[in-house]
């Protein structure tokens, strides 16, 4: 490529872009059939801070960046993240960071779980902070052009029964049982009072987890995807 | 063109595979008392099939070349199931059946390439154990028997493994650790007279204990 066309591509770039999206899941619920052993959700907020939002070249360097910002997912989605000049190429990382941020927690659940006949609200505020490598497929910024990214949020990790077991399921019993002063509320305190050992879950290689806060806590950092169900790598 | 098949060439030579190093691997027995929180246990036996070790390598990508095949994919996934270690960096595959308060045992010769090792994974197939616990004064004995296949990832090994420096691998297991989640007071519901899988969650709490990555020790004898 002669240094003509390269200066040329150079000064005619385009533009990437972020959405976030929690998809039915934390707008609508989670449904009963979801759920391994006949539970429901229903989010009145679930909200998360992200801190990051960035595209990066085949070197690891920044090429765009999106301004932090705290979502409210039970809004319909997908919302805007930003948008940000970008030269024209192929891309295949982009880097998302979940952390609290101006107060607010990294990620603040609130709702209503429901078993049977019984059910219970809980609130939740979490501090655990996940940085997200992903790689999303066929990202392209063309001249003049938008090319958009989606930080996929799945609200139902949050239930799952495992932390490194890929069979997990999605369960609410444990979590409902907790309400041990049974006053319709699951508090974080709650959870953490029960031990994870006789619930029969698992913690793979994250044994210092030994009580339900900490797993939810735990559960949190899974939370982020790419474009749907496109997988990222947590750094650090 | 010659200039770039030289350049070729030379980059191959680069891209040379490290030195394939044999490694005795042996079993370290366990005490046949532990201390629990509830009282002293006496095992009678206590014996575990394990199979196939695989050692990895640093799963940080910064410790990797970047043309290594473990740079990118040596990082945990946002996503249950998907949390990789590093690449495999040496492995033995074998089945073995230990007897923790025997004597120490080789299992074999694991073979492995020269390099950083961070992590070991190994597969959990069986545990049986019976013995007693000694609960103030009185004696409650238990026989507990588990069939697990299940993976066991993430044991630390800090070892930078160089050809020319001979050494072996030691496994163990700290029952201590791999039995303190057990309630070892808890109702005999089947009448069976002694603890056994099927009295409250004895399952479930001997399952997570036993699976739990520090109830295994893998150290690096010179």
């Amino acid at each position: 490529m002669s240094l003509m066309m390269m200066t040329l591509v150079a000064c005619s770039g385009g533009s990437w872009s972020a959405q976030i999206w929690g998809e039915d899941y934390v707008e609508q619920g989670i449904p009963e059939a979801v759920f391994a052993d006949g539970c429901s959700v229903s989010f009145t907020s679930f909200q998360v801070s992200l801190t990051q939002a960035e595209l990066l070249d085949g070197d690891g360097s920044v090429v765009a960046s999106l301004a932090p910002k705290i979502f409210e997912l039970v809004e319909p989605g997908p919302q805007e993240v930003g948008e940000d000049p970008a030269p024209v190429g192929s891309y295949d990382t982009t880097r998302f960071a979940l952390a609290p941020q101006d107060g607010a927690p990294t990620l603040h659940a609130a709702g209503t779980l429901s078993c049977g006949e019984e059910s219970a609200s809980f609130d939740w505020r979490f501090e655990e902070q996940a940085t997200y490598l992903c790689e999303p497929e066929n990202l392209s910024v063309v001249a003049g052009e938008v090319a958009t990214t989606e930080l996929t949020v799945h609200g139902d990790h949050l239930f799952y029964d495992g932390l490194e077991d890929p069979e997990a399921q999605v369960r609410g019993q444990a979590l409902l049982d907790a309400d041990a002063d049974a006053d319709g509320e699951i508090t974080l305190e709650e959870l953490g009072a029960v031990p994870i050992a006789p619930l029969g879950y698992s913690v793979g290689q994250q044994s210092d987890v030994e009580d339900l806060k900490a797993f939810v806590g735990a559960l949190t950092r899974s939370v982020g995807h790419v474009d749907g169900e496109g997988h990222c790598q947590m750094e650090g | 063109m010659a200039p770039l098949f030289l350049l070729l060439v030379l980059l191959l030579g680069c891209l040379e595979e490290p030195a394939l190093v044999q490694v005795p691997l042996s079993s370290v027995p366990s005490s046949q008392r532990v201390e629990t929180e509830t009282g002293t246990l006496t095992l009678h036996e206590a014996t575990w099939t394990l199979s196939d070790l695989r050692l990895q390598a640093p799963a940080a990508t910064a410790s990797l070349p970047p043309w290594h095949p473990a740079s990118w994919t040596a990082v945990a996934w946002a996503h249950p199931g998907h949390d990789f270690a590093g690449e495999v960096w040496g492995e033995l595959l074998d089945t073995w059946t230990l007897d923790l308060l025997g004597e120490p045992r080789e299992l074999g010769l694991v073979q492995v390439y020269e390099g950083e090792l961070a992590t070991a994974s190994l597969t959990l197939e069986r545990v049986d154990l019976q013995g007693e616990i000694d609960l103030e004064g009185q004696l409650r004995s238990f026989s507990l028997s588990l069939e697990l296949q299940e993976r066991v990832e993430g044991l630390p090994l800090d070892v930078d493994l160089a050809a020319q420096s001979p050494g072996a691998l030691e496994l163990g297991v700290d029952l201590a650790h791999a039995l303190s989640f057990v309630d070892w007071q808890a109702p005999d519901e089947d009448e069976d007279g002694q603890l056994s899988l099927s009295d409250a969650d004895t399952e479930n709490t001997l399952r997570f204990g036993v699976l739990s990555t520090p109830s295994f020790t893998l150290t690096w004898e010179r």
